[in-house]
């Protein structure tokens, strides 16, 4: 009986207490998920998806090893091919571990490169099928990845992501929507000083690759060029070599071969490499009249 | 850290349960509180004891830690010089490359990680003390605080449910529950900033500070009510 007592009695005395601690634990807790120390709440309904294993995240502490281990799991998925297990298994440990770039980055990965080339490859479907898959998953690695940055929106890495994905030319590039993901690129806090040049190239490189954008891309490419000689690259030179002819731009505003190019070997040799490239859709006016020209003047010196 | 951490839990649980009953079974507790020693003291005392056995325990798998963690840390940070020096890196990112190493090896807030740890551990032997002194068996001392403990994984959810939530569905009973989690059970989650200061996420003192004040709050609640129901206990 005077246990009976005594226990109801430390029951009301930690009610009580807990009116004096709670609001002060609310506001450390949520000041702690803002300085990301600890993680936010588990999202609703992720416990219920986790299942056992739910108890075992309740232990907190374990949430990185249960994303870890939840991480092999969606490899086994990947492995059998079942995409919509990858895709379940990733939400689950961006759930778990909302900070980590790694999952945000191997998760769209798995969506929209390797879920994406499996229907591009897809023999038994039929070529609007092939397409329309592709380009859903392609679209949800790309949603992923737009989670990652809601959860992180300080990291460049993710946001550069996002521009790789949709410039790349073994996906269905769409450059308009690349655009934005290089400016958030550029615009990030976070983005070291010394990689910002080389944004901004890959930013003027795809901007080459639409003909609507041309004039601005020269504008661009031309002050990337002017601002530094460690833009002095041969894709930069050759892309602005190919522009000058395609917007037609008057000889005494061009800047001259002898200043795009180191010499003239060079220059023959940079113009055939960037050529190879013409499928990817970079400019490639007056490139192979001025290769002509610089072979067969080449051929003169011996 | 995790093993530190699952260490220190079960040694802060496992140690004082077993307090009380060992000192029956020895007869020692007899002759304690035979003479003049307010019982008080004696539940601290042994409530320091095992603190300070958790602490230097904490305290050694910390130096072997560090001192893995700064060799390993030397190792990498070499080897990307190295890798600099072949790929002729910029200076900056050069310099980027072995911050982030740094950030991930011997830091403060890895030292704040270990401090936490400890908070939790404190929070959990002075709540096994508490529960010893009303239990009838160390076993069950030991299943119970295990199960609080778990339940203090919850107070978090059930206190953003509570004060948070706005789903319209939920049945009183449903709030009654949650409130009461989140009033008598403490936010273990607070403590858990392993792995962010692995990362090298930067703890800051305030934020230090005020974990290391509800632990003590926590801490000295337990006590008072473990002297509670210890003060008349008779044996």
């Amino acid at each position: 009986m005077r246990t009976t007592v005594q226990i109801v009695v430390i029951f009301f005395v930690l009610l009580s207490f807990g009116f004096a601690k709670y609001r002060y634990e609310d506001k450390l807790s949520r000041d702690m998920v803002s300085l990301k120390l600890i993680q936010p709440p588990l999202r609703e309904g992720t416990s219920l998806q986790l299942g056992q294993t739910g108890a075992a995240v309740a232990l907190g502490g374990l949430r990185s090893l249960v994303a870890a281990i939840w991480n092999f799991r969606a490899f086994l998925h990947f492995e059998e091919l079942d995409w919509i297990k990858v895709e379940e298994t990733y939400e689950i440990i961006t759930t778990l571990q909302p900070q980590t770039i790694y999952y945000w980055d191997t998760g769209a990965w798995q969506l929209h490169t390797n879920a994406s080339s499996y229907y591009k490859e897809k023999e038994d479907l039929s070529p609007l099928r092939q397409r329309s898959m592709r380009k859903r998953y392609l679209e949800k690695g790309s949603s992923f990845l737009q989670l990652g940055i809601i959860e992180n929106p300080d990291n460049w890495k993710l946001h550069r992501e996002l521009s790789r994905v949709w410039t790349d030319s073994h996906k269905l590039p769409d450059i308009e929507r690349a655009m934005k993901h290089f400016d958030d690129t550029l615009n990030c806090k976070n983005l070291p000083e010394f990689r910002r040049p080389q944004i901004q190239r890959f930013k003027y490189y795809a901007m080459t690759r639409l003909q609507s954008l041309h004039q601005e891309a020269y504008r661009y490419g031309y002050d990337l060029f002017k601002e530094s000689t460690d833009n002095h690259l041969p894709k930069l030179a050759s892309t602005l070599f190919a522009l000058q002819n395609s917007l037609d731009i008057p000889q005494n505003e061009r800047i001259p071969d002898s200043e795009l190019f180191p010499s003239s070997q060079l220059q023959l040799k940079w113009l055939k490499n960037y050529i190879i490239h013409e499928k990817q859709g970079y400019p490639i006016d007056g490139v192979s009249l001025k290769i002509q020209q610089l072979e067969t003047s080449e051929l003169f010196k011996f | 850290m995790g093993a530190m951490a699952m260490f220190s839990i079960l040694f802060a649980i496992a140690a004082t349960a077993l307090l009380i009953p060992k000192d029956l079974e020895d007869r020692t507790l007899y002759t304690i509180l035979s003479k003049p020693v307010p019982r008080l003291d004696y539940l601290l005392g042994k409530l320091v004891g095992v603190l300070i056995l958790v602490g230097v325990s904490l305290l050694l798998m910390n130096g072997l830690l560090s001192i893995i963690l700064h060799f390993r840390t030397e190792e990498l940070l070499l080897i990307e010089m190295a890798k600099a020096e072949a790929h002729g890196w910029p200076p900056e990112h050069l310099e980027l490359r072995l911050a982030e190493v740094s950030q991930q090896g011997v830091t403060w807030a890895l030292q704040a990680g270990v401090g936490a740890i400890f908070f939790k551990a404190m929070v959990m032997a002075s709540m096994a003390l508490l529960i010893s002194t009303f239990s009838s068996s160390t076993l069950f001392t030991i299943v119970i605080a295990v199960v609080i403990y778990f339940m203090g994984h919850f107070t978090e959810d059930a206190r953003n449910y509570w004060l948070h939530s706005h789903s319209g569905g939920a049945t009183k009973e449903l709030k009654i529950l949650t409130q009461s989690i989140a009033l008598i059970f403490p936010d273990f989650q607070l403590y858990n900033i392993i792995d962010s200061t692995i990362e090298g996420k930067k703890v800051t003192e305030g934020i230090f500070s005020r974990l290391a004040i509800l632990t003590l709050f926590y801490s000295g609640i337990y006590s008072v009510l473990a002297w509670f129901t210890f003060r008349k206990k008779e044996f």
